[in-house]
Order: structure tokens, then C-alpha cells, then sequence
């Protein structure tokens, strides 16, 4: 059924359509990696090299088969690991007529939670006849932790359980951590209760979907064939991020057994990291198979910049850089590595902002990205220089900058959809953010009006208020909110945005006490710069704008794990701390001493490095493989022993001390 | 898949909850039965108004169409209509996984897709838009995600109207029916080749596809040399002055092309028009009426339905019946309960809902596939939901046919054994002021068997689920026990002889002194009780039968005339006899009778020897007591009320059973005996 979907004259259409030229996808000298992908829709695993388009890529071939797809009851099922994923390729199948469709029935593009829910957990939780109200962790803790008994609750604390002993990994409730706590306790029965009740309530934790799901493949294995009837094509995004649970599943839907889906999944096992600590790759399946193509062509940055990387791959590839592309008009900057010491720390992003005003021209200060991550985010304040961006940048509110984890307080809902609305000026961000923060203070309040609306959250919210006192508060509210763009001064936010927001909430769950619901509204007191208009941090949270009178340019921070996927023009990575420096850590690498993950020792035998060496070449990968022009490395000058700089300065390597003051 | 029950909440006639439709089908073909304004149309429309149809009337609901639980009383503000679709195939439960229910039955979990149309009044008011734009909602509560017109779209419907003017839809122009139809038809897209004017050597004309002829058709126009000199004339005498120098106007004439395959061949087949011939010879064009064309129709639209590969196949028709004769009905049921069974390429079997009031239809088909439908309710025939046996099911496939078959569009059912209740009971009704037409009774007679099979049709198994069926059955039977003396009497036995003990004798009659004490009682509860319960009732003659139950009751003299005369019939008819005559002669024969001082019993006895033992016709006797008895009530000799005290007692209460009660006489006597009565 997908003979002749993908015809050659087409590759150029769809080149041409991602704003690639007709020649996009063509082959470059011997190299037709590109046009091989485009053609081929058998089962194959893409390894794709960052910046070598991979996106672009899959979104290009959706384009084409989107025209010429005929089936009216099958579709394409796209699976992205993130929502932003997801919503990168919406935006640009949005491009063409044809691609929107892809976005429609019958077909799919989405995470694979999503997927889960919507084809296999949601269906079947409503068949038992659980209405569900919301699938979010931290609502679903917060109200089973209020179903337990205070004895239990008390035993729990005492034990230094955390909440998540109240999820659960098996349908009858049981499995997930009880510490202690057996069978045949007291309180491991309270716990299974808080589960099933909550559950019953319309409660759920995310990765619940995933036991449901399973239970309904158990007991009716058709599903699988049917599913793979409905999708006979899958394409999997960033394939290398999937975890056990996700492969296993994933596999068991489309793959195993007999008539399976063809599956083509994109990625780059070299940049496979995850969002949670000790979180492993998958085993089942793993990301590539056995068939495997590479695309080892970057468009993103030069030959010289592949070969500073490449030996940080964990299975290194062979990288062409192709790049930088040509919008700036300037070529592949020295790479450029600033030292600093216990005191000098908080002097690196100044003097970074220095070196880029000193090396781009005005239009590419302006125009371009430019972006210091670290890999760690979470600051210990006593932790050892540097132990994470906090050091270098005392305002960094990490919270903000987390992109997939739910935000836990009003604030917080607001600055981010201040992040997401930047440079858009679109209200509905802000105005839903505002909506869904209130219904959610309603939900830990002991509101049970559910989060699993076809309605927009404001929309939502305006029915649930019609008519009541707090109508016009709300409104009021959304005013404020619009009028200030999202932000405020705490004085502000006591006199106009807690009031009304908290007779919003009073409404919406019907609580006269608002407990928790108190705490998500309360002006953030741990993150006080966050608002505060600190001098650093302007007006957007974590950017660092520089020179502080008159910014010439403006530095996004975040951690590693918030920028991945993105092309930045310049791209500082900061050390920072995890059990050891990480870029202490990878210096044999830095210097070329040590390439890939492995080597082979004296006997011939491969030797592996341990996992956490693994987990920070990837991670560091990702962070070093975002620029186009620039790389730029943070590291204590006391790491290096003489003679080592000398081996990076011979390389081209452009060195900046910030011990010693800047010279004019 | 199939719908497997259609439920409809506050639509029209019906109403909420309790009251809400609920109609189980089967797959294949269901005949929806009943009388005017039941609701069968409301069904179709509901079915509408959730799938959509595939021609281009678009089905929009009125703020009429919310349902009003009495007159004057407040509309309801929500329609709900639901459909569960069951026998899901891998490609439906592929198509629609993400709406899907799962259902636990036994061990098993089975899937099934329910869809709940919710459409809502708007409550603003001075809103220009009186009904909110409806959802499509699935799962078993409505708590599933809304369906997208993508999804939908697959189970979009066919419907015919009824009285559908099938010249107009086949014939050609733009948006036609027929282009439609055509456009999807596998043959006409895949037959033949493109044309290519380049092409060398040429294709063949007859080898082109039907849009490549068009192409072909459109190049010659082009190359046509009287469209070239026109053109050349227009460029030169009339472009060629208008034009500057430079700037050269020029004119080409051709036919509107270059458009997308699927236009230009839409626009190729609007000229198309169908049209019916009796022979091959494509060119008679002599017009056949509107029932063939009906016919016609129909078959266009299984073509396509039948012909597809993705979808659901259900065809909605209204009243099939319409402009066709009676044998052609049955054709047209037969075939499309042949189409019903008949799995398409796909694996999905058609669907088929028709509305009819044509009892041959309903003859024809079986009663698994018919639902009566009733007061806003819905009660399907089939097995399981009527007590009905799998023996009465056989039986009532064989023998239900066209005259009995009206009886599913009746307001009131009586059914009786004979010609003699068939001829006499609606005379006698419509003399008693309860004339059958006037009511709506349906009198269907049996032939002597199966009278309770007839009856049972009507019972439902569960009339707490389900209700009770609400129209009126009354089965009329003798009760075929004669009095201990009539033996002799009627010819039985010869005057002397014993009446034999049985067993070992085989005789089927019976007297009353067979079944001493209780049995006579027990013998009229077990007549009772084949058909009674719900709205049915089984009347049993009070006496013997019902000829002998009239002379008892007090219409002795009229039996004893009717008798005479159809034992004069032949006479009568061929001249040899005056009727006055034969009436004078039974009236004395009578009164020699009536003078001998018989008791009731005997009398009668006498009176009905004259069918058993002299072999009077019962058939003629009951036409000329028909008429005797209306020239009596016209002449004003009888009223209606002394006809009643004169009638068996169970012959009233059967007539009041499907009409109306009659109201108890005043006990002064003020209804004096008729002279009938002191004769």
C-alpha cells in the first residue's frame, strides 16, 4: 500500500516547500543520505547528526504523502517525544494545504503519551466507567495524599516517603515504591485505597496512562491489530529519548508479532538524555535497530566545529559540516574557551556578552541566538564552584526554565506563558494560562470540576463563574493580567491579583478554606529576583541581557535539557556539578585525548565507560553541537595543568581568562 | 459493523428518560411498521440528522423539533440522539479506536462505537440562532472525544425520500444525482485510457476512458475548422483595429479545460441522464412512469453504496412502496434483502431501514426483520422479544400474508376464526355505533388455525422493559361445547343411540356433561389463556359456537331466517324463489318452534341444526344476517342498544374491547325491549 506514495519528482517539491530549494534534498557529491531518507518507507532507524534536519526532513516527507495518502479511514501516526516537538511539526506541516490535513483525522501527530491516552487508556478508563477528570501527577498526589487517613499520612512522613508512593504501576493498584511498607501493614493497605480512590475520583498520574493501556492490550490483544490497521505507517521523533516504558509499549502496539506497522523512527542515539535523574534508555528495541541509516551531513555548523565535537559522540560519527548557514553572512568563529576561579565566576557571562558584542556586528547581535546553558540547573548554594548555573547567574529561576514539567504555582503558570508568548503578542497564552493556573488552585482546594475539557480553560472558567459573584473578579483579573503583559511587583499582586484570585478560587471549588490552594496563589517568596526587576535579569526571566544600561545583546539561559533541538548562533556551556565538574570530567576528550564511549583496551576487549561518564558526553553533545558560529566552553583555570591550553590555542582555540580583568 | 439500537431523547414525539425511543436492530434489513404519525419518520430523521446523508440535502433541526411533553408545556432544551454500532470489523475498530467502547461480555471483550448527537436550544434570548450547532459525542456516557468531520464522514448515509421524484434526480445538469453516483463508480474511473494529443499513433476512440473522450472531444472542438475561421475573423477584422501595434490582442477559442481530473470529469457526467428502456435497443426512448423510475433510482444508489470500499453501508428508504404495484413491491423487498445479505469487498455487510405502510412489504418480509412501531415506541417482531415460539415463528412466515398483513397498521386488531365473525363482526359493530373504520380495527381472519400465534405477535416477552404494545387484539373463539341434548338434535346421533363413552370412541365434539363440576370452567381459562395478557384478549363464545350463541342469546328468529334463506340461496339467486316467501316460511317453521315450549337450549339446538344437520352455508347465513339486521336498525324496528342486550355477551365485550366501553343501559328500563326480542 505505499508503492509509489513518495515519487523522486516530489523530493524536489517538498525541498523547495521547507524552504530548502529545489536542491535540498539532492545528493552532495557521493553523499545522498538525504535523498535516501526522503525515498525510503520501509522499517528503518535514521541516526541523524544534530543540525543535519531531521525534523525538516520527516516533515517533508509528511508533506508529500499528505498529498497523495487516499485513505479515508487510515492514517499516518507521527510520535513525538515532547510537546514542543510535536508542535514544531505542526507549525511547519501548517505550511502546505496537504499538511494540515496530517494534523486531522484519521490521522496522528503527537507524543506518545498522547497516543497512549487517547487510543488505548482514555478509551478504556471510560469503558470501566471512570470519568477522567485530569491526568496531571502533582493534582493526583494532591488528592490522594487528602484520601489517606492521618495516621497513614503520619507513618508515610515518618518513613520519608515521598508522594510518589502513591502511584501506582499495576491495575489493581498496587506496585510503585512503599518503601517499608509490605502487604501486610496498615498502612500499605491505606496507600492501595488512596490509589484505587483517587483513581475512581478521576485522578490521574501521568505515567498511570501507560498501566492502563497495558491492562487493555492484556485483556484484548486485537487492539494491537487494529491500531496497526488504523496506522500502517508510524514515525517516531527523537527516537533515542524514548524510555523503557514508552519502547516497550510503543513495540508491542505497532511492532511485535505478526503483520506489524512500518515504523521509521529519527534520531540520534549519541544525544539520547533524560529529563530524570538514573533514567535508562530503553532495552526493549532500542533505539537504532538493526537497520539503520545515517544522515551524518550537518547543515547547522562548520567542518572545524564537527571536529571539536564529534569525539564526544558516545558512538562517534563521522560529522560533515556544512554548514554554518549562510543568514548571517559570516563565517565559523574560534571556538572559545573562558577560565575563571572562585571568584571570578559570576564575571563569565559579562565578559561572554563582551565577546560576543566583540565578534558579531550589530544585525547579528540583534537577529541572532544566543544562549548559556549548564548542566545542571537546580543550584546548591554551598555546592563547589561551579555547581550550577545559579553560580554564574544568581537570578536564574530554574523552575521557569524547565519546559516540560508542569509549574506548580500562579506565578509560575504566568511566566511561562510569558516565555512561550515571547515575540508572538498573542493574548490566548497568557489569558489560559491564567485559567488553567486557576482551575488547577481549584483542584488542590478540594474543586472537582476535572481538567479534561474540550473547552479552552478560560472558556472553562467563564461558564463555571456565569452568573456567580466572582465573574467579574475573574474578569478584573484577565484584565490586570493583559494590562501588565503577565508581570507584576508584589505590591501589585497583594492589592490586585491575590483578592481576586483567591475569590475566583473560593468559587470554583466551593472551599471556604483554601489550604493549598493559598500557597499555588501567594506571591513567590522563594524566588524573589523573579519579579523583583533585578539588574541582571531583565524584564524576561533568565535572560541576561548585557552591557546592563544599553543591551546589545541578549543571552537566553537554561539547562542543557531545555535547549535540546534548538540552533542557537553562539552557545556557551557552563561546568557545572554532578557527582564530579562535568567538563572537568571530559577534558581527555576536549583535548583529544579520549574519542567515543568506549575504547579498545590492551587485549583487544572493548571497555566501556561507566554510565554517568556516559550520561555527561551526551549530555554535554547536545550542548555543544547548538551553535552555528560559535562554541564557547566555561571551566576553572585550575583544572588545566600547564601545557594543556597550549593543545586548544594550537587548535584555534581562542582563550579568555576572567581571573584577569578584561582588557579595554 | 451495524447500528445495534438507536435511542432518541426529546426529539419530536419522544420524549425523556422513561419515555425516551429505544429501537434494538438487527443487522441487515429492518422494516419499520406502524400507522401515520407513530414516529417512523422521526426515526429516519434522527438517524439523519447523526450520520448525514450523502446527497446534498442537508437535514437541520427546528426549535420544533424539540420535544414537548404536553401541549402548552415548555420545550425540552436538549435532543440526545444515540447510536451503538456493534459487529465492529478490524478496519472500523482501526477507524474508529479512539471513540471506541469496550464492553465486557461473558469473557469476552467485545467493542462497540457509541455515537450521541447532542443538540442544544439556545436559551438567549433575541438570539438569531435558535439551535446551538450539535456535537458528535462518543463513549457509553457521552464522555469521549468529540468526532471531527473526517471521522463522521465515514458514516455518512444513504437516504431515499419518500415520493422522491426519480425523473429529476437521474436526469442531467449540474450537481445531478447521476454524476454523483457515477463519479464514484469504480467503472467509470478506471476504464479506458487517458487521451494524449500527443500521442503516436493516436488511441483509439473506443479504447479512451470517459474523461479521455471528454479531453478528445474538447481537442477537436479546438481543432474544428469553423471554430478556426471564426476565430481568425474575430482576431482580424475586429481584434486587429482595436489593438496597438505593440500590443497585439488576440483571441483563442477552445473549451474551458486544464481543471483538475475530478471536474472536468464531474462536469463531463451532469450531461449524462439515465433513462429506461424496455429493450436493449438503446435508442427507444419511450418514457416509463414514475414507479419504474423509482426503481431505477434505487438501483443507482446500490450501485454506489455496493460499490464502495470504505464507509458504512446503510441506506435509509422511505416508504419503498411509493408508485410501485403490489408485485413489484415484493420484487423490489426480495432484492434488497438480497443486497442486505451479501457482503461487500470490504467485509461490511448493508444496512437497511425502510419505513412502510405497505402490507405486502410487510408480508413479504420475516418477522425478525420488522419493528412496530407504536406511540413513540418501538417493539422489534424478533426472536426473543415477543412470546412468540420458534414453532409460531415458522408458522407465521408461511401464512402471514398480504390479508393479514394490515394488521401491523392497525389502531385496534380483532382476530377471528371464520367467515361467519369476518362477515357479521363489523356489521354488528357498526350497527352498536362502533364502526370499525371509524376506529381503525384491522379484522383479519385465520381460517380456523392458528389464531393465538396471530394474538402472540402483539405479546412481549418483557412488557415491564419493553411496555406493552398499546393497540387492542381481541381473538374471537368458540368455545365448541354443545348442550347435552344436541347431539340428537344437530344429526351427531341417531335418535336412541348412547352417546359413546370416549375413550375408546374418537369423537372430537363434546357435550357438557363431558366435563362435569370445574372442567367446563377450566376448559374456557385454557381457550382464555393462549392469547390474553398485555392489551390482548381472547374471547370465547359463552355457549357452543358463534351461529348457536346468537339464536340463544335472543336473535333465534333472525338465524332461524338468514339459515333459511342460504339454504335457499341457489333458488333465490337462479329466480325460482321470492325472498319474502322463504322469510314466511322459516318465520312459521320458527314460531312452531317457539309454541313447543323447548327450553333455551333445545331451541337453539334446532335453530343450529339447520347449519349442521340440513348443511346450511355459514358464510351465506351470516351475509343475510347482516342485512337483515341493518334493515331492521334502518327501519328503526331495532336500536342499537336492544341489538346489544340481544347479542352474546362476549360478542359486545370483544367489539367494546377494540373500540370503546359501552356504557351499562339506565336500570329503569328505559331501553324497552326491541320487537325483535318479543317475537
Amino acid at each position: 500500500m505505499f508503492d509509489d506514495l513518495i515519487r523522486e519528482q516530489d523530493v524536489a517539491w517538498a525541498a523547495a516547500l521547507m524552504g530548502l530549494g529545489p536542491d535540498g534534498f539532492a545528493p552532495v557529491g557521493d553523499d545522498d543520505s538525504r535523498l535516501r531518507a526522503m525515498l525510503n518507507l520501509d522499517t528503518v532507524d535514521f541516526e541523524a547528526c544534530p543540525g543535519s534536519g531531521k525534523t525538516t526532513l520527516l516533515v517533508a516527507k509528511l508533506a508529500v504523502l499528505a498529498t497523495r495518502w487516499p485513505h479515508r479511514h487510515q492514517g499516518i501516526c507521527v510520535l513525538s517525544h515532547t510537546n514542543a516537538a510535536r508542535n514544531e511539526i505542526g507549525t511547519k506541516l501548517g505550511n502546505s494545504a496537504a499538511g494540515i490535513s496530517l494534523t486531522r483525522y484519521p490521522h496522528f501527530v503527537g507524543t506518545i503519551h498522547a497516543f497512549v491516552n487517547e487510543y488505548l487508556a482514555l478509551p478504556w478508563l471510560r469503558s470501566k466507567g471512570l470519568e477522567v477528570k485530569c491526568i496531571d501527577t502533582q493534582i493526583a498526589l494532591a488528592k490522594r495524599r487528602g484520601l489517606l487517613p492521618g495516621n497513614a499520612r503520619w507513618a508515610i512522613q515518618k518513613a520519608r516517603l515521598s508522594e510518589g508512593c502513591l502511584i501506582y504501576t499495576r491495575p489493581d493498584y498496587t506496585g510503585g515504591s512503599t518503601g517499608k511498607f509490605g502487604p501486610q501493614t496498615q498502612t500499605y493497605q491505606a496507600l492501595i485505597e488512596a490509589r484505587r480512590a483517587g483513581s475512581q475520583q478521576g485522578y490521574f498520574c501521568f505515567d498511570e496512562m501507560f498501566v492502563w493501556a497495558n491492562e487493555l492490550l492484556d485483556k484484548r490483544p486485537e487492539v494491537a491489530a487494529d491500531l496497526r490497521r488504523r496506522f500502517p505507517l508510524v514515525f517516531v521523533d527523537e527516537a533515542q529519548d524514548n524510555s523503557e516504558e514508552q519502547s516497550a509499549l510503543l513495540h508491542r502496539i505497532f511492532c511485535a508479532g505478526d503483520a506489524p506497522s512500518r515504523r521509521q523512527r529519527f534520531g540520534d542515539s549519541n544525544q539520547a538524555i533524560y529529563a530524570r535523574a538514573g533514567a535508562e534508555g530503553a532495552a526493549t528495541d532500542p533505539f537504532p535497530g538493526a537497520a539503520v541509516q545515517a544522515i551524518p551531513r550537518s547543515y547547522r555548523f562548520a567542518q572545524p566545529l564537527a571536529d571539536e565535537v564529534k569525539g564526544l559522540g558516545v558512538a562517534p560519527q563521522d560529522l560533515v559540516g556544512a554548514g554554518p548557514p549562510p543568514e548571517h553572512g559570516i563565517a565559523h568563529q574560534a571556538p572559545t574557551l573562558f577560565l575563571f576561579d572562585d571568584a571570578s565566576v559570576r564575571s563569565v557571562l559579562p565578559r561572554y556578552g563582551e565577546h560576543l558584542i566583540a565578534t558579531f556586528d550589530a544585525q547579528v547581535l540583534e537577529s541572532g541566538v544566543f544562549t548559556a546553558v549548564a548542566g545542571v540547573h537546580d543550584l546548591d548554594e554551598a555546592g563547589r564552584v561551579p555547581h550550577a548555573m545559579g553560580h554564574y547567574a544568581p537570578a536564574y529561576d530554574p523552575a521557569c526554565a524547565r519546559k516540560e514539567a508542569a509549574p506548580t504555582s500562579f506565578a509560575q503558570y504566568l511566566a511561562r506563558a510569558r516565555f512561550e508568548m515571547v515575540g508572538s503578542g498573542n493574548s490566548d497564552k497568557l489569558v489560559n494560562a491564567a485559567a488553567s493556573a486557576l482551575l488547577a488552585a481549584s483542584e488542590l482546594t478540594g474543586g472537582t470540576h476535572g481538567r479534561m475539557a474540550r473547552k479552552s480553560p478560560h472558556r472553562r472558567v467563564v461558564d463555571l463563574l456565569t452568573g456567580t459573584e466572582a465573574h467579574p473578579a475573574y474578569f478584573a483579573l484577565i484584565e490586570r493580567i493583559l494590562a501588565g503583559c503577565g508581570e507584576f511587583v508584589e505590591a501589585d499582586w497583594q492589592a490586585a491579583v491575590r483578592p481576586h484570585a483567591e475569590m475566583v478560587v473560593h468559587q470554583l471549588s466551593g472551599a471556604e478554606v483554601l489550604g493549598k490552594g493559598a500557597a499555588f496563589l501567594a506571591w513567590p517568596q522563594d524566588g524573589p529576583a523573579l519579579y523583583a526587576g533585578a539588574a541582571a535579569i531583565a524584564r524576561t526571566n533568565n535572560l541576561f541581557a548585557y552591557p546592563e544600561g544599553a543591551p546589545q545583546v541578549r543571552i537566553r539561559l537554561g539547562s542543557i535539557h531545555s535547549v535540546k533541538g534548538e540552533t542557537h548562533t553562539a552557545t556557551l556551556v557552563l561546568d557545572s556539578f554532578y557527582f564530579a565538574h562535568h567538563l572537568s570530567e571530559l577534558k581527555p576528550w576536549l583535548l583529544g585525548a579520549k574519542t567515543g564511549g568506549s575504547r579498545l583496551n590492551g587485549r583487544g576487549n572493548v571497555v566501556a565507560e561507566g554510565p554517568r561518564m556516559l550520561g555527561r558526553l551526551r549530555l554535554h553533545y547536545v550542548a555543544m553541537t547548538r551553535p552555528t558560529h560559535l562554541l564557547c566552553l566555561a571551566m576553572r583555570k585550575d583544572v588545566f595543568a600547564a601545557g594543556e591550553l597550549d593543545i586548544l590555542i594550537g587548535r584555534g582555540w581562542t582563550v579568555i581568562d576572567c581571573c584577569a580583568p578584561a582588557q579595554a | 459493523m451495524y447500528i445495534a439500537e438507536i435511542r432518541i431523547e426529546n426529539f419530536r414525539l419522544f420524549g425523556s428518560a422513561a419515555r425516551a425511543f429505544v429501537l434494538p436492530l438487527n443487522p441487515g434489513l429492518t422494516a419499520l411498521v406502524g400507522q401515520n404519525d407513530a414516529g417512523k419518520t422521526a426515526i429516519i430523521d434522527a438517524v439523519r440528522l447523526v450520520l448525514g446523508t450523502r446527497d446534498q440535502d442537508m437535514l437541520r433541526v427546528d426549535p420544533l423539533d424539540f420535544h414537548q411533553s404536553a401541549p402548552g408545556a415548555e420545550r425540552a432544551d436538549q435532543i440526545a440522539i444515540r447510536l451503538t454500532f456493534r459487529g465492529l470489523t478490524v478496519a472500523d475498530r482501526g477507524a474508529f479506536a479512539e471513540f471506541l467502547t469496550y464492553e465486557n461480555v461473558g469473557e469476552q471483550l467485545e467493542t462497540a462505537l457509541i455515537v450521541t448527537w447532542i443538540a442544544k436550544r439556545n436559551a438567549k434570548e433575541g438570539s438569531s440562532r435558535r439551535v446551538l450547532p450539535p456535537e458528535w459525542r462518543t463513549g457509553a456516557k457521552g464522555d469521549g472525544p468529540l468526532m471531527d468531520w473526517g471521522a463522521r464522514s465515514l458514516l455518512t448515509a444513504t437516504y431515499l425520500r419518500p415520493l422522491r421524484d426519480a425523473e429529476r434526480a437521474m436526469s442531467a445538469g449540474r450537481g445531478s444525482r447521476l454524476s454523483q453516483i457515477l463519479q464514484h463508480t469504480a467503472e467509470i474511473r478506471n476504464t479506458g485510457v487517458a487521451f494524449d494529443r500527443n500521442a503516436n499513433p493516436p488511441v483509439e476512440a473506443k479504447d479512451l476512458s470517459v474523461l479521455g473522450l471528454g479531453d478528445y472531444a474538447s481537442h477537436l472542438f479546438g481543432e474544428s475548422e469553423g471554430i478556426k475561421q471564426a476565430r481568425k475573423r474575430l482576431n482580424e477584422e475586429y481584434l486587429a483595429p482595436l489593438s496597438f501595434a505593440d500590443d497585439l490582442l488576440l483571441a483563442r477559442i477552445g473549451v474551458a479545460g486544464a481543471q483538475e481530473d475530478n471536474l472536468r470529469l464531474r462536469q463531463l457526467l451532469e450531461k449524462l441522464e439515465l433513462a429506461l428502456t424496455a429493450s436493449a435497443d438503446a435508442d427507444s426512448a419511450q418514457n416509463r412512469g414514475l414507479g419504474s423510475n423509482n426503481l431505477l433510482f434505487m438501483a443507482c444508489e446500490l450501485l454506489l453504496l455496493a460499490a464502495e470500499s470504505d464507509g458504512f453501508p446503510l441506506l435509509l428508504i422511505e416508504e419503498p412502496e411509493a408508485h410501485l404495484h403490489p408485485q413489484r413491491q415484493l420484487r423490489l423487498m426480495s432484492f434488497l434483502q438480497a443486497q442486505a445479505s451479501k457482503p461487500r469487498a470490504d467485509g461490511q455487510n448493508i444496512q437497511i431501514i425502510v419505513t412502510t405502510h405497505s402490507p405486502n412489504l410487510a408480508s413479504d418480509l420475516q418477522l425478525d426483520n420488522l419493528a412496530l412501531i407504536k406511540g413513540g415506541r418501538a417493539f422489534p417482531l424478533c426472536r426473543g422479544k415477543t412470546l412468540l415460539s420458534a414453532s409460531d415463528y415458522r408458522f407465521l412466515e408461511r401464512f402471514l400474508d398480504v390479508t393479514k398483513a394490515n394488521l401491523f397498521f392497525a389502531r385496534a386488531v380483532m382476530i377471528v376464526e371464520g367467515d361467519t365473525e369476518t362477515i357479521l363482526m363489523p356489521v354488528v359493530a357498526k350497527l352498536l355505533g362502533r364502526d370499525f373504520h371509524e376506529y381503525g380495527v384491522s379484522l383479519v381472519n385465520v381460517g380456523g388455525v392458528g389464531l393465538g400465534r396471530y394474538a402472540r405477535i402483539f405479546l412481549r416477552k418483557d412488557p415491564e422493559e419493553d411496555g406493552e404494545i398499546g393497540i387492542p387484539v381481541a381473538c374471537l373463539t368458540d368455545m365448541d361445547v354443545m348442550p347435552d341434548m344436541a347431539p340428537w338434535i344437530v344429526g351427531k346421533l341417531e335418535p336412541g343411540q348412547p352417546v359413546p363413552a370416549r375413550p375408546p370412541s374418537r369423537r372430537q365434539w363434546r357435550i357438557k356433561a363431558d366435563l362435569p363440576g370445574e372442567q367446563l370452567a377450566q376448559r374456557r381459562a385454557e381457550r382464555r389463556a393462549k392469547a390474553s395478557g398485555q392489551r390482548v384478549e381472547t374471547f370465547v363464545s359463552d355457549e357452543w359456537t358463534l351461529e348457536y350463541d346468537l339464536a340463544f342469546h335472543g336473535l333465534g328468529k333472525q338465524v332461524y331466517r338468514s339459515a333459511s334463506l342460504a339454504l335457499a340461496d341457489d333458488a333465490l339467486n337462479a329466480g325460482g324463489a321470492v325472498q319474502a316467501e322463504v322469510i314466511a316460511g322459516a318465520d312459521a317453521a320458527y314460531q312452531a318452534l317457539a309454541d313447543a315450549g323447548h327450553d333455551r337450549e333445545t331451541l337453539g339446538s334446532h335453530i343450529y341444526s339447520l347449519f349442521e344437520a340440513e348443511g346450511a352455508s355459514k358464510a351465506i347465513a351470516a351475509q343475510y344476517l347482516a342485512e337483515l339486521l341493518e334493515k331492521e336498525v334502518n327501519a328503526g324496528t331495532l336500536t342499537s342498544l336492544a341489538l346489544r342486550q340481544l347479542l352474546p355477551p362476549y360478542v359486545v365485550a370483544a367489539i367494546a374491547h377494540v373500540t370503546a366501553p359501552f356504557t351499562a343501559p339506565a336500570p329503569n328500563g328505559a331501553a324497552a325491549p326491541g320487537p325483535a326480542a318479543a317475537a
